[in-house]
Formats: C-alpha cells, structure tokens, sequence
C-alpha cells in the first residue's frame, strides 16, 4: 500500500484544517456528487485587490473530497480568481500527491468546482 | 464446494493478473463477469472461420455464418426456456427493458397503476417512471422490510385494492444491491385469485438471476424477462428480451430496414412474416450471439443446480465473515429465511463505520481486491434508507472464499488504520 499518500490523506481527512459550520453563513456556494454522497459548501473571504484572504468550508463524504478541501483551502489563500479558474486535475493531483482515477476525479474536484463558482 | 472451482479458474485467463503486484480477487461480478477462454475462442473463430452476412447470400461462409446464428438465438432464448421466436436481441438488459415500455405503454392509460419495487436497478424503474409520467398512471411501490425484503403482507391489501387498475408489474429477480431474490410466482398467483391476471403483464428483470439460478421462462409466471449476455459470462454488447411469442406477434417492429421485410414499394413496407426476422433489423452480432450461446452452454454444462449452491455456499461464507467485523453493517437479509430457504444471492453489501465506500473501495484495490461502492444503480433504495454509498462483493463461478478473506483481511486493515 502506498503509506504516504494516506498518511497524508488521512491526516487532513481526521484533522480537517479549516473546517466550521456554515449553516448561518451568506456567500457561500454549495456542490455535491450525487452520484457518491460527497458535499460540500465554501465561503471564500476577497480581499479588496480580488484575491483570496480565507477559505472556510464544511462538509461530509469520501476521503479524497474531505482531505482535498482541507490542503486547498489553505493552498488557494493569496490566489486571484484568474489563477484559481486555472486549477484542474493535474495541478489537483500534483498538490494532493496522488494519482487521481476517473473514478475519484470528481471526489477531489469538487472542492476546486466550488470555489470558482464562488462570487467575488 | 460442489463446483470444480480450480478447475474453473483455469478457464479464465484474466484471473491470472497481478493487480499493485497483488493476485486479483475480483469480487465485482454482479457488474460484470470474466470471461472463459472457450468464449474467446468463439469470437476469434467466428472472425477467422465463419464471417459473412446472414441471410443474404447464397456461398458457404453465409450459410455458415447463417446456421450460427440460428443455431445462437436458439440455444440463448433455451436457456431461458423460451423459444428462438420470444427473443429479441438488444445489447442489454437496458436496452430490453426500455423497448418493452415502448411495447406497453399502450396498454396503460390514466389511472391505471404500475407496481414495481425499491429494489429495482435504474434500468428497470427508469422506463417504468416515465410510462406513468407520461400517461398519468400511478406509480404503485412495494414496500421493504428493514431488511430489504419485499414486505409482501403489507402490499397485499394495497395491491388487492387497486387490482382493477393494476396494468403492469415490473420487478426484479435478484437485487443487485441487497442480494434478496424475488418469487414472482406470488404476484402472479395473487392476481389470478383476484380475477386481473389476464390484464396485467409483467416484467422480470433477470440480469442478476440469470447466471445464478435455472430460469424457465413460462413457469415464473412473467410474460417478459430481460437479461445482459456480459453479466452470464458472455461478451458486452448482447443482451435480450423474452416475450411470449403470442404478444410479440401483435407488436409492430420498432426498428425497420434491412433483414426485416417481407416486401417494399415506393408506397409501402411490409415485415417479415417471421418473428425472428421481423424484430431483427439490419446485420446482426453474429460473434456475439455465438460467443453468448457458447458462454450458456458452457454455464449449463457445470449445472445450474451447482452454480447456484456455489454461490450460496459464498453469500452465507462472506455473510458470516463481515458479521464477525466490529464497524461493518451488512445492508440486505441474512442468506436464508427462518425456514432455511435461501432468501439472498450473488452479493453481500455493506457499510463500514466512518469510512466512506469509494475508500474502503480505493483501499481493497491496493490488495487486488476489486470490490463496487457507490449506490450501485439504485439511487431510490439507498436514499430511502438514507446510505450515502454501501460496497458490495458479488460473486460468480470462479469465485473462492480465498478471495472473500483476502477481501475480509483488507478491512481490517483499513479498520486498523482509519480508527488508529
């Protein structure tokens, strides 16, 4: 088995780094897989020069979409909208250092999906 | 094991692959199965030996390419029971089942009611859904026990309530999703008690019952069935819909063109006399029909009897395995009834405590283990019993309980390291 990729997986899956509850939030855009039950909904706090100051996000599903979300959230702080439309699933796999299948593309992107639909 | 198991395998090229330097456990059979080495020789033999069109000269290799074919379709719709004129070709179970709403959908008119089932796969709810829609007919579901059995004492007095508008039933012989297997015969005793049967058709959907269980068509008491060539060990791309020859001559072809006319004018077209020719347009899968019948024959030669005690003798196997995990819930019934009749075959699903299917899927590939999760087609089932995704082991005549503890000690590994 591939230890690394899921001892660092299933840290930020057990551990989830900027993770809170949405519930009473404005702003923030929610997506899900209907096929595998993972959802998610983000907040992306702007700052006045149209990059992103925070991510917060909240969450239940698969490992990939959870861990995803959380290293995102923190890789994504300082990035225009511009370079955040740019993210796709080999810049995906390359942060999250796994080899994503079809199967699990979805899962990992969701996060990604979310936040470029988020308003500015 | 009453089946020669070893002896099977060895039949099987594909079982001999490494999957991340691991032997391949593939417990994914209810999706598809494997392939044994003299289907592979058909269709190769086909392509060097026999192939012509059919039907459509007069040389030795279409007359060959013809008596194959012949020869195919009879030996498919026997396996079933039925006769080559009650079957129509499709490329699976999905393709059959949507073309039999289009071949009912006339029958149902507003008010009317459709039964069906929770456990049905989207390809056999699906088209039943959009008949009703579409003509204003009532979409009747049977209810389920809490263990994923038809609650057959519940519908009865619903059903006997609405017998008079009942038009169509349509369920499935075998869950893909619980394992549970269905007796039709019940439904269809009901309605002839209550006077209906004659009104009513019913639909079988025998994808997964096929390559486990003997089906005779005219004793099931359904007047369709349908079924997938890739799920019996046949190749994909082949697959049929049985009709009682007596209806199916009352029905318009839904294809016209080549192979299917008796006559054509400028005005008119005219099909064939003859149902085979008639609901069979254009060139057929010749290579496919026999790789299917040479697959059924091959499935018929172990004994059906013995194809369906092996996979028993693995639902009761694995059953008990997972029982013995802490953090696993098995979803479906236990293998047998209170009276010891088997109530479960072909699979085993279940759900691990905080890990989510997809991974405990992903980790079980690492051990060579190929495995489903998801909602395995059956988004209303698992939304109506509020599993966001189950994983489900199903299993075929090569399967071993070696595989099920390769499966079972993968688990526990994954238990051991998402609850570390």
């Amino acid at each position: 088995m591939d230890d690394l990729y899921l001892e660092h997986i299933l840290d930020h899956y057990q551990y989830p780094r900027n993770k809170v509850s949405l519930s009473a939030q404005e702003h923030v855009c929610s997506l899900s897989n209907h096929g595998c039950g993972d959802e998610l909904s983000v907040l992306v706090k702007w700052r006045q020069s149209g990059e992103v100051e925070q991510i917060l996000w909240d969450g239940t599903g698969c490992a990939i979409s959870q861990a995803s979300a959380s290293i995102l959230s923190s890789t994504f702080v300082g990035l225009s909208k511009k370079e955040l439309a740019l993210w796709d699933k080999e810049k995906v796999e390359a942060e999250l250092g796994i080899e994503l299948s079809p199967a699990r593309e979805k899962c990992a992107l969701l996060f990604v999906r979310a936040v470029q639909k988020s308003e500015l | 094991m009453t089946l020669s198991t070893v002896s099977i395998r060895d039949q099987f090229p594909i079982l001999t692959r490494e999957v991340h330097g691991k032997p391949l456990s593939y417990l994914d059979n209810a999706a598809t199965t494997q392939k044994p080495q003299i289907v592979l020789d058909a269709l190769l033999e086909y392509y060097t030996q026999h192939n012509a069109n059919v039907h459509r000269g007069i040389h030795t290799l279409g007359d060959e390419s013809t008596q194959l074919y012949h020869s195919s379709r009879s030996k498919i719709a026997s396996f079933f029971g039925a006769q080559a004129e009650e079957l129509v070709v499709t490329r699976n179970t999905t393709e059959a089942t949507n073309l039999l709403a289009q071949f009912w959908q006339k029958n149902v008119k507003r008010g009317d009611v459709i039964v069906t089932s929770l456990l049905e796969h989207h390809s056999h709810f699906i088209p039943w859904q959009r008949v009703a829609d579409s003509v204003g007919a009532e979409l009747y579901i049977l209810p389920l026990t809490p263990d994923g059995l038809i609650d057959w004492e519940a519908a009865q007095p619903v059903l006997k309530a609405k017998a008079a508008h009942i038009k169509i039933v349509a369920l499935t012989h075998l869950s893909n999703a619980l394992g549970t297997l269905i007796d039709p015969t019940i439904i269809d005793r009901w309605l002839k008690e209550w006077g209906v049967r004659s009104q009513v058709r019913i639909s079988l959907d025998c994808a997964q019952s096929a390559g486990r269980v003997a089906i005779e068509f005219r004793k099931l008491g359904v007047d369709a069935l349908s079924f997938s060539g890739h799920k019996l060990y046949g190749p994909m791309g082949i697959g049929g819909l049985i009709l009682k020859k007596e209806e199916l001559s009352t029905i318009d072809p839904v294809l016209w063109g080549g192979g299917m006319i008796e006559a054509v004018t400028l005005q008119t077209s005219t099909s064939a006399e003859s149902l085979e020719d008639r609901f069979t347009a254009g060139t057929p899968d010749v290579a496919n029909l026999y790789a299917l019948a040479t697959a059924l024959d091959w499935l018929k030669s172990l004994g059906m009897a013995d194809v369906r005690q092996h996979d028993a003798d693995l639902v009761a196997y694995t059953y008990e395995k997972l029982q013995g995990l802490d953090g696993v819930k098995i979803v479906g019934p236990t293998p047998k009834d209170a009276d010891g009749k088997t109530q479960r075959l072909g699979s085993v699903a279940f759900i691990m405590d905080g890990v989510h299917a997809h991974d405990v899927a992903q980790i079980l590939d690492r051990y060579g283990v190929a495995v489903r999760s998801g909602h395995h087609c059956t988004m209303p089932l698992h939304t109506s019993q509020k599993w966001i995704a189950t994983t489900r082991a199903s299993f075929a005549v090569y399967s071993t309980r070696e595989e099920v503890d390769v499966l079972i000690n993968g688990l526990q590994q994954i238990k051991k390291t998402f609850h570390a």
